[in-house]
């Protein structure tokens, strides 16, 4: 299996440019808690773009009626590397993992701010409340295999989680994938997150 | 190859984003597996999985990119009765004939005004005409200060028009719920409105019904012209119909003439009258009372209900409000450019009605003819190549500053103790800085606006006492930091117009503590905007420029600042140690150094530190932050200061305080240490000129008025010196300097024995004597006729000098043996003090208390050793 050639090239899309490195993100984490403005453009130029992108699809629709999506996730970021100081990231894919759960964590905060609020229309009825919850993710594949998904990303190790997320949810591409999962190739990453895959389709099986 | 593998190999595929045949896939492990059904069933829906997996990294992937680009998002989509496609939200006005509802439109996706009439049935018909025609005058002018028509249309047998949607109020709304408005804020919207009516009346139009009901104030302050129900073509403005509200009608319309451009300038008079006065100028209940006071010409005049009120602007209101409407502007443009200049109240206005000139009557005969083309065609005319203005001598009214000249007033501090102490001060004196880089503004300094703090007093009365055209002020508060320790800083800032108190701008700007920089720039930059000053691109570059993006730098420069600020030799020495930790902090930024070859230059200054020190530690600093940043004010004035006072180089010197006067011509103290070197060279109008620029900038500061007294005694005019040098007094009774300065005026002028009192107040004042002040005194007996006494004290003073139990500096000695008659020992020690380079020698040219030595040959070859010329 090791050994077999992928049949074309892999293919790079997603993020291009630079493939960010453990040593340099801390470096930029370090410097920007600093008060360095350049440390910061980078950071948010590395994170920004894979984790909106990642928001926009998950977040249900209701929630991205409360704020604009891609303001919350700035400004969850610029809390979120505020106040990493003790974060020691083994590598990117952690830190990816962290930014992530830090939107997931801001969303649910949102909305408990929101519902403690009065409806904001009382024209809207309880079906309206009940379609806004549906995100594009939903829409996409249907409420019932978008929650069989979940559950089986849910249950799988972390790495495999992080490897299916970076590629299929984020676009990382494999070069960038590789170097924050500390696998020694793109072609090695690709296979990685192949087999990934496979897992979470076994795992989505259990199902039923 | 096994199954396995070929799924590994299929969500690569997956994972690559690449296309798959999954029919195939599927019928593919159908068919090579052999094996047992259960296990290929199992593998098959592993392949329906993958293939679910496959639509998740389609739909990631179909996501609009994160990037620039705005996102896309569906927003709500709300429910309610329609109106064709349109869903009617709530109902936001109601007319006569008509509704107006804020609506939803779902396949555009915005909000609209949707006007729906009320007539159905019979006539129905002839009402959707009139709308339509609404529709098509409103289409026909584009502008932005006039309601966005998109469309017209009956639908469900009701006929309804729908536009823009304007949030905000009307301006009647604003009126009444606020009260009139200030001239400014009126000739403001007029502008706009002005504007807006040359593009209706420049697409062959009249509006026939221009009222406070009609505009609407968006938020965010645009003025927008609406409702056009009664808008005509003009070759149709027949005087059949009286249409539009009667109090804002022409008089010439109750004459059955017809509307015009003239017409709806009466119109926009009336309004401008009402938003100033909350009144109309013809009062009447009833149409026919309307008809009759007009008929008889009774209205009030403008002057005589709000007299208050600049009279540029009310010349302007009452000649549009002309019965004749030859008398009125001649167009909508020409009524803008008055406003524009009543706005701008250092130049002289055209107010005067034109002389009848034979253009005009023509016009007015061709409209009266109903020649609709030849009045538009005028409109146009007359707007694209206005007439030059009869320019006429400014009304002799009292003269208000204009808004370039404005004042900083001190940031309140609303913080409640969570802000540093010192972040009030710092951001009022960061701003007075950066807008006393713009050329056109005049900012007042630092010292003049101190007292104004948390003051009570009216903000007009304020900015008298100033001399501002415009005031700024603003709270600052900080909030608690989050619990990742970001903390949000908000100015809540307003500036207001002193001449007629109205509020120019008003917001809240609000930035992350570490942005401190770009909060003051944002403020700035508003502030430019609002008294309408165009920066020049190196103007503009310098609100970004010089500053540190290291909130601990910035904070410990602000620090530095506020101890500097504080004057006293302790601050000092604080000021610069806070000022190297910001170096240490960020050793790119600029200010600090600047910060602390100030505050060694004042340390020398004040003789805590020995002058050779001072002068290389404060020359250091300076040299270093103008490498870093050569448009550095502070900097150069404090290298003109070595350049001058320690190196007598006054060229170099010039041209440091030119440059930091360049730079930043509100620095008032580089103005005045400019005066001082100018008086030094006996360049005595020149020295006045900034000093006297200097206490424009700084109006409440009693050394500033005092430095125009000093310069004035240099020019031997005594009794201006003496009234410049109370005024000082007036501003600080206790200004010990200011004291002494009047006691050398008093002797100059031969009034010894109120010198020695002025003299004995300032020891007194000072809480104690300086042996400097004593020689003064000696000297004062001396002229004053007790020679005795005089020479007891030079014995005591030249004994100190040689035991070392004191020192008196050798040109002090010298001013005494010049009043004892001594004129070799003076020049000896005058010599002497050359020779040492003692700065306070380097007025011998012009200083009066050596005016007997003037002869002398001795004294102008040394004189001549100053190289002043």
């Amino acid at each position: 299996m090791d050994e077999s050639r992928p049949r074309r090239p892999a293919a790079q899309a997603g993020t291009a440019g630079r493939t960010p490195d453990v040593a340099s993100t801390l470096d930029l984490l370090q410097r920007a808690r600093r008060g360095d403005r350049d440390a910061l453009n980078d950071l948010f130029e590395r994170y920004l773009p894979p984790l909106r992108r990642w928001a926009r699809g998950r977040l249900p629709r209701w929630t991205r009626d409360l704020r604009d999506t891609d303001d919350l996730v700035q400004e969850t970021l610029l809390q979120t590397f505020a106040r990493i100081d003790a974060f020691e990231p083994r590598h990117e894919g952690a830190l990816q993992a962290y930014l992530r759960q830090a939107v997931v964590n801001r969303v649910r905060d949102e909305v408990r701010r929101v519902s403690r609020r009065p409806t904001a229309s009382p024209l809207e009825d309880q079906e309206e409340q009940a379609d806004k919850g549906v995100s594009p993710l939903d829409e996409a594949i249907g409420v019932e295999a978008a929650e069989r998904y979940e559950a089986a990303l849910q249950r799988l190790r972390p790495d495999e989680r992080e490897l299916i997320v970076a590629r299929v949810e984020m676009g990382n591409g494999y070069e960038q994938i590789a170097s924050a999962h500390g696998k020694p190739s793109a072609d090695a990453a690709r296979m990685a997150v192949a087999r990934a895959l496979v897992r979470l389709a076994e795992e989505m099986d259990l199902e039923g | 190859m096994k199954a396995e593998e070929r799924l590994v190999d299929l969500a690569a595929s997956v994972a690559d984003g690449a296309a798959v045949d999954w029919a195939a896939a599927e019928a593919g492990m159908w068919e090579t597996e052999a094996r047992g059904g259960s296990e290929a069933l199992r593998e098959r829906r592993i392949v329906r999985h993958l293939r679910l997996v496959s639509d998740v990294a389609e739909l990631y992937r179909s996501l609009p990119d994160a990037g620039r680009a705005a996102p896309e998002f569906e927003p709500p989509q709300p429910a309610g009765p329609k109106w064709g496609r349109l869903v009617l939200l709530d109902r936001v006005g109601e007319g006569m004939s008509s509704e107006v509802y804020r609506a939803w439109d779902p396949e555009l996706q915005r909000e609209v005004a949707l006007k729906l009439l009320k007539v159905d049935g019979s006539g129905a018909e002839a009402a959707r005409w009139r709308l339509l025609g609404e529709a098509r005058r409103l289409a026909r002018v584009r502008h932005s200060h006039v309601v966005i028509v998109f469309g017209a249309d009956r639908r469900d047998d009701r006929v309804g028009l729908w536009m823009e949607f304007v949030k905000g109020s009307t301006l009647d709304d604003i009126v009444r719920r606020n009260g009139p408005l200030g001239a400014r804020e009126a000739a403001v919207i007029g502008l706009d409105l002005c504007s807006a009516l040359a593009a209706v009346h420049a697409a062959g139009l009249v509006h026939r019904d221009i009222k406070a009901q009609n505009v609407m104030r968006e938020t965010g302050g645009r003025n927008v012209l609406m409702d056009f129900g009664t808008g005509e073509e003009i070759k149709q403005a027949t005087g059949s119909r009286l249409a539009g509200t009667p109090l804002y009608l022409a008089p010439e319309l109750f004459a059955r003439k017809p509307a015009s451009t003239a017409s709806d300038l009466y119109s926009l008079g009336v309004l401008l009258f009402y938003l100033v006065t909350g009144q109309f100028p013809v009062a009447a209940s009833t149409f026919e009372e309307l008809a009759r006071a007009h008929k008889r010409r009774e209205s009030r005049r403008l002057r005589d209900v709000r007299p208050d009120l600049p009279q540029q602007f009310i010349k302007v209101v009452e000649r549009a409000l002309s019965y004749d409407p030859a008398l009125r502007y001649e167009s909508a443009g020409s009524m803008e450019a008055a406003l524009r200049q009543a706005l701008d109240r250092t130049r002289p206005i055209d107010v005067a009605p034109p002389a009848p000139k034979p253009r005009s009557i023509w016009r007015w005969v061709a409209a009266a003819a109903g020649l609709a083309a030849a009045v538009t065609f005028g409109a146009v005319l007359s707007r694209r190549a206005p007439e030059p203005t009869t320019i006429t001598p400014a009304p002799a009214v009292a003269t208000v500053a204009p808004l370039t000249q404005i004042a900083v007033l001190p940031l309140a501090d609303l913080s409640g103790g969570t802000a540093p102490p010192f972040l009030a001060d710092a951001l009022t004196d960061q701003l007075i800085g950066t807008l006393g880089q713009v050329r056109a503004l005049r900012v007042t300094s630092r010292t003049s606006i101190l007292q104004f703090k948390s003051a009570t007093m009216p903000l007009p009365a304020i900015a008298k006492r100033l001399d501002v055209g415009s005031v700024l002020e603003g709270s600052l508060y900080v909030g608690d930091p989050s619990p990742s320790g970001e903390r949000l800083v908000s100015i809540n800032a307003r500036l207001i117009a002193a001449g007629t108190d109205t509020q120019l701008w008003a917001q809240t700007f609000q930035r992350q503590i570490g942005d401190l920089f770009a909060l003051e720039a944002d403020i700035a930059r508003a502030v430019v905007r609002a008294v309408r000053v165009a920066l020049s691109p190196a103007e503009a570059a310098r609100f970004e420029q010089g500053q540190t993006t290291n909130q601990a730098a910035a904070e410990a420069y602000f620090q530095g600042r506020y101890h500097l600020n504080q004057f006293g030799t302790g601050n000092f020495r604080r000021a610069i140690v806070a000022f190297e930790r910001a170096i240490q902090l960020d050793p790119k930024y600029a200010p600090p150094y600047a910060g602390i070859a100030r505050a060694q230059m004042s340390l020398g200054t004040a003789g805590v530190i020995p002058q050779p020190q001072a002068r290389t530690a404060a020359l250091a600093a300076a040299v270093r932050g103008l490498e870093l940043d050569d448009a550095l004010p502070d900097a150069h004035v404090t290298m003109g200061d070595v350049r001058f006072l320690y190196d007598w180089d006054w060229k170099s010197a010039e041209q440091s305080y030119r440059r930091a006067i360049d730079l930043n011509p509100s620095l008032s103290a580089a103005r005045v240490q400019y005066a001082l070197l100018l008086s030094a060279r006996n360049l005595l109008k020149d020295a006045l000129d900034q000093a006297r620029r200097a206490e424009q900038l700084n109006p409440l500061s009693a050394d500033a008025a005092q430095i125009v007294g000093l310069m004035l005694y240099y020019a031997r005019d005594y009794d201006a010196a003496e009234r410049q040098v109370r005024r000082a007094l007036e501003i600080d009774p206790n200004l010990a300097r200011a004291h002494l300065g009047l006691s050398r005026i008093q002797e100059a002028k031969g009034e010894w024995k109120q010198a020695i009192a002025s003299t004995e107040r300032a020891i007194s004042l000072a809480g104690g004597t300086e042996l400097v002040w004593e020689a003064h005194l000696a000297r004062l007996r001396a002229l004053d006729g007790n020679f005795d006494a005089a020479r007891r004290d030079l014995q005591r003073f030249e004994t100190l000098n040689n035991t070392g139990k004191a020192h008196l500096a050798p040109e002090y000695l010298a001013y005494l043996h010049a009043a004892l008659g001594n004129q070799e020992r003076a020049l000896d020690l005058l010599e002497l003090a050359v020779g040492q380079r003692d700065p306070n020698v380097l007025w011998l040219k012009v200083d009066p208390r050596l005016d007997s030595l003037r002869q002398n040959p001795r004294f102008q070859e040394l004189v001549g050793r100053l190289g002043l010329d």
